[in-house]
């Protein structure tokens, strides 16, 4: 993707970058995490998960699937298409509409030796599941002394933007509904790369898992190497290094810190992006170590703005950064409301590259 | 019907006094105006008079020696000797000093906005972190950001220009120079804070002029014997700089006035203060309407004052309203000196000694002459530099001009 | 009073053998003298939180398990001393759970509302109404796709039916056809709240028809029919048949929660339903039936309210968890 002259986006790539339409415009370029010379493919985020999926039902045979509508027409988002085909109806499983059975009885199946993963069309429609999720899978081992685990991994779609207007109950970001859940995991992966890795990692977890994935991050394309890999849950990635400012954030705001970092280099601006990726538990040494580097941070999240993520990874920041902060930390959010179905009023609803820019700027000031 | 017991204010802006001790007891009979207690207020030690003829009653719960007392607070009753008094509950307990009084209104507002310079320092975390890794005090630090917030740079500049670090570092290795403490006086200590708001509130700039005494040695030769046959005192020239001062206040009122609240508030009475050194520290007792006074009373006052200051015992009165302040150090061998204006008056003058000073005349020959220098430091919020020069000029005429000398001689 | 129902099987058929029968009276004592000294250490203040006595449906929980094997599952509720005692649970492991021992099943961090005995089939009393029936159809679902003869027994009350939970789970396990015995202990109060004012139906076993399975409505407070419903049920589902719908008609003769103050009921029906009182019952049949001497009894008798005692004992002198490991287990 290119730069004006002055490295200032033109409108025509500022709407592009909005995390475009169906397909994206952001370039795999912009982040690339396979070194040169590794045998990989350029696949979409999508195929990367479905990969995961593959491989680890190939693996073991514990593994097995259940969702609305994952098998033949192979999941809402396609995500588990051919896999039905492949592994039959017994380990690919469509499930009547009943979110918060699907992950019982998801539960009750961890409990009996299976490694299930779920999925439930819409991190929206978790709220349905709650009980499960979090009054029972997330505490069961603790509640029993450890006497059993629940080793299961819950995908959820989640996120909004793409020009798509999915409105209010299909658009949240959720990821601190269950980082606020002991016992649970929670990963956000950003790019396909991470998607496979981290799904892998999930899937060999002994905990049950939050896997959330971005809608409109499931075209985006990169480089997925050909050989096997498993990526550590609870580390940040550090996508790009800098000396002058900290960015700390996840999901598809990472490709907008990605950009912004891009736009301010040519001004002697030196953007370090920290993707979390695992929300909880939560790499505190890295951010720390970024903070005290640079002195500065933004944090970005899409997520409306109270009570979300950046407020934990502020307090982190201060926590273990205070001495060395040259300026306020800053944050880029969600605007804190629901998410409004005309173009005009989800307009600036989540963070823009520009918003992003802004911020960075005001804390080099 | 009994009658009330209680600390007043004493001093403009006084909230509270310490009780030093009772000088009598429950149950005394005392006359009115009898001194029954002394106090210490935020200027010295003043004396409490009775309210009444009675008996001394009641005395409050925890009024007793070294309390700190509001001001207002009934202490005691003063009543008949069968007459019932109220039971007054334990005295309610006094925040720490609101020592420093401020110049015109700001009072515990600009105390606070003292101490607040102080603890809001602006600087980053990052900095305060060198700081401390520099042993920096960032209190003394200026810094050259927006709203005087300190930089590294500042930091670290300050820290070369102190001779930097290493001496600091070795100086924490090094075995530390041996010292001795000496406490602060209360006035001591008041005196230093009520110097330091002053200088952070009052723009200050001094001038300087001198005169010579020629004319004013030869009257006070004249009167001095007169004056000595009626007071038994050696007339001052501080005494006569009093009544110099006092005379030219009157006649340039702006010089007898207070920076209160944005206006410049002219005292109608003038009040002369006159510095005087004590053991126990700078006391500045104050000679009221002194230019209604003659020579003898203004001489008296002195003595009576500068025995007072010998035992730390004044009066209420006697240290407060003051409206100007004359300062001489020349007894103790100054040639010249600024002073620092004293809140809440808007000047100072600060007067150094007779020098015998080789001066040219008007047809160029060269003879010696006693000259005095005269300094007025003036607070540049109630009066400007042409106004200070216009008082500090008619103080030198009425030391030179013989026809204004004259005046004095009605002592 | 409640309507007993003829059991749908009609007079019973089964041949219990006598060990059988003298482990079913020894179960229900036990869990009979287990509850009335929880009870006891409660109102004395040495148990923290809340017990909820099975006390009266003793019969319904222990005529189940005994239709399984150990290595069947079953799953709980907040009243689930019973349901675990009679799966076979150690008491000793269990009061010392209920005092938040170290030694308890589940060492002190789940006390008597999420007690978990996995090594005798017990998947846990989870305390959310319904939330454990869910954890059964999982692992139901679990045994079928391993090829496995294992069953699953979730447990719940009139109350619980009426959950999500509920539905979605006789749905799901009906359609699958997941070796699951839906248990149904009508205790006919949800708290305070009498089920005829939350339920239309008055035979909760009709409901098993909307989901396509057999439904089967017994006499809790006679553990040989309870038994022998259940075994039927099991064997259905242990050859790959499906769920069966198994309601018992039960009362609970204690509060809600041990000292709650029962004011939605009146003493005189707690009293006409303790005339039910399944042990006396029991009692009474052994001997009038020949099935035991009254010595066996009286030695059971002696035994269980020995063994009780002992676990008491045990749980009072065994040590609290160490306060160092208190974020064990947060992750596996």
């Amino acid at each position: 993707m290119s730069l004006g002259d002055d490295g200032e986006m033109t409108s025509k790539e500022k709407d592009a970058t909005s995390l475009g339409s169906t397909r994206p415009v952001m370039s795999p370029d912009l982040i690339v995490q396979v070194p040169q010379g590794i045998p990989a493919k350029e696949m979409s985020y999508q195929e990367a998960i479905r990969e995961a999926l593959r491989e680890e039902m190939l693996r073991d045979e514990r593994v097995f699937l259940m969702g609305e509508d994952i098998a033949k027409h192979g999941g809402a988002f396609g995500v588990t298409r051919t896999l039905f085909d492949q592994f039959g109806p017994e380990r690919v499983r469509n499930t009547p509409i009943s979110e918060n059975t699907i992950v019982g009885a998801g539960t009750g199946a961890a409990l009996a030796g299976m490694r299930p993963v779920m999925e439930i069309m819409f991190v929206d429609f978790s709220g349905l599941a709650m009980d499960q999720i979090c009054t029972q899978a997330a505490k069961l081992r603790f509640m029993t002394g450890g006497q059993c685990k629940v080793p299961w991994v819950l995908r959820m779609p989640q996120g909004g933007g793409a020009g798509k207007s999915t409105a209010a109950q299909h658009s949240q970001s959720l990821e601190v509904w269950f980082a606020h859940i002991p016992g649970l995991k929670v990963v956000l992966p950003s790019t396909p790369y991470d998607a496979k890795g981290l799904l892998k990692a999930a899937i060999r977890d002994d905990s049950p898992t939050i896997f959330l994935e971005h809608k409109f991050l499931y075209s985006f394309r990169g480089l997925v190497p050909d050989q096997e890999y498993v990526l550590p849950l609870g580390k940040c990635d550090v996508k790009r290094q800098g000396k002058d400012v900290t960015v700390v954030t996840s999901g598809a705001m990472v490709w907008h810190a990605m950009v912004a970092a891009n736009i301010l280099a040519p001004k002697g601006i030196s953007v370090e992006v920290v993707d979390v990726r695992t929300i909880s538990p939560l790499d505190e040494e890295t951010i720390g170590a970024s903070a005290r580097k640079t002195g500065r941070v933004v944090l970005v999240a899409e997520a409306c703005r109270s009570y979300g993520a950046t407020g934990e990874w502020g307090m982190v920041v201060v926590e273990q950064a205070f001495d060395y902060l040259k300026a306020p930390i800053m944050r880029v959010t969600g605007r804190f409301s629901p998410i409004p179905f005309a173009d005009s009023l989800e307009k600036g609803v989540w963070p823009e590259t520009d918003d992003v820019v802004r911020a960075i700027q005001r804390t080099m000031a | 019907m009994p009658v009330e017991v209680f600390v007043h204010k004493m001093t403009d802006h006084m909230e509270s006094g310490r009780i030093i001790q009772w000088l009598v007891k429950e149950g005394e009979r005392v006359e009115q105006h009898q001194v029954i207690m002394e106090v210490e207020t935020d200027k010295a030690v003043a004396e409490l008079e009775s309210p009444a003829s009675g008996i001394l009653k009641g005395i409050r719960p925890g009024a007793v020696e070294g309390a700190r007392v509001p001001v207002g607070e009934t202490l005691a009753f003063i009543a008949e000797p069968d007459e019932q008094v109220p039971a007054l509950p334990p005295l309610p307990s006094v925040g720490a000093e609101t020592a420093v009084e401020a110049g015109g209104t700001q009072t515990a507002a600009a105390a606070t906005q003292a101490q607040a310079v102080t603890r809001q320092v602006r600087a980053t975390p990052a900095v305060r972190r060198i700081a401390r890794e520099l042993k920096i005090n960032l209190d003394l630090v200026t810094g050259t950001g927006p709203d005087g917030k300190i930089s590294e740079e500042d930091v670290r500049s300050f820290a070369a220009a102190r001779g930097g670090t290493l001496a600091d570092a070795t100086l924490a290795t090094a075995s530390p120079e041996p010292v001795e403490w000496v406490d602060l006086s209360t006035v001591q200590r008041l005196t230093g804070e009520r110097m330091v708001q002053s200088i952070q509130t009052a723009p200050q700039f001094a001038l300087v002029i001198s005169a010579d005494m020629t004319n004013a040695l030869q009257l006070r030769e004249a009167i001095i014997d007169q004056i000595a046959k009626e007071t038994g005192e050696r007339l001052s020239i501080t005494a006569l700089l009093v009544k110099i001062v006092a005379t030219a206040l009157k006649d340039q009122p702006r010089a007898n006035a207070s920076f209160e609240a944005g206006r410049v508030k002219l005292h109608k009475r003038v009040n002369v203060g006159v510095a005087i050194g004590a053991d126990a520290g700078l006391i500045v007792p104050v000679i009221k309407e002194a230019d209604q006074k003659s020579l003898v009373q203004i001489v008296r006052e002195l003595q009576v004052f500068r025995e007072k200051a010998r035992q730390m015992r004044f009066s209420a009165d006697d240290l407060s309203g003051g409206t100007f302040t004359v300062s001489n150090l020349g007894m103790y061998g100054i040639d010249q000196f600024n002073a620092i204006v004293n809140p809440p008056q808007s000047a100072i003058l600060a007067v150094g000694r007779v020098i015998k000073t080789p001066v040219a005349l008007p047809d160029n020959t060269v003879t010696t002459r006693p000259i005095m220098n005269l300094t007025l430091t003036v607070d540049h919020r109630a009066m400007d530099g042409v106004q200070g020069a216009k008082f500090l000029a008619e103080i030198k005429e009425r030391l030179e001009k013989p026809e204004l000398l004259r005046d004095l001689e009605r002592i | 009073m409640i309507k007993l129902p003829c059991s749908s099987y009609g007079p019973m058929q089964m041949e219990v053998q006598k060990e059988l029968l003298l482990e079913m009276y020894r179960r229900m004592l036990r869990i009979r003298e287990f509850e009335l000294g929880a009870m006891d250490l409660f109102k004395r203040g040495q148990v923290k939180g809340a017990v909820h006595p099975y006390i009266g449906q003793e019969a319904s929980g222990v005529g189940v398990c005994m239709a399984l094997r150990r290595d069947d599952l079953i799953a709980g509720t907040h009243r689930s001393h019973g349901h675990t005692l009679a799966k076979g649970a150690d008491t000793k492991k269990m009061m010392a759970e209920i005092l938040g021992k170290e030694t308890g099943y589940c060492k002190g961090r789940g006390g008597s509302m999420h007690i978990a005995a996995f090594e005798t089939g017990s998947l846990g009393a989870l305390a959310v109404v319904g939330s454990g029936i869910p954890l059964a159809v999982g692992a139901a679902l679990a045994f079928k796709m391993r090829g496995e003869d294992k069953v699953c027994v979730p447990f719940t009350g009139e109350g619980g039916s009426n959950t999500g939970n509920w539905h979605e789970c006789m749905n799901m396990a009906s359609v699958w056809n997941l070796p699951v015995i839906f248990v149904l202990e009508n205790n006919q109060y949800a708290v305070s709240t009498k089920v005829d004012t939350v339920i239309k139906v008055k035979d909760l076993s009709l409901r098993a028809q909307g989901y396509g399975i057999p439904g089967v409505r017994v006499d809790g407070f006679d553990v040989l029919t309870v038994y022998e419903a259940a075994t039927k049920a099991v064997a259905r589902a242990r050859r790959g048949e499906g769920p069966t719908l198994l309601v018992t008609e039960s009362y609970r003769f204690e509060g809600h929660y041990a000292g709650e103050p029962e004011v939605y009921r009146t003493r005189a029906e707690v009293e006409e339903h303790r005339k039910l009182d399944p042990i006396p019952r029991f009692h009474k049949y052994l001997i009038d039936n020949a099935k035991a001497s009254l010595d066996e009894v009286k030695a059971i008798d002696t035994e269980v309210k020995q063994e009780i005692a002992d676990a008491i004992e045990f749980a009072k002198a065994s040590p609290p968890p160490d306060p160092a490991t208190a974020k064990d287990y947060i992750y596996a």
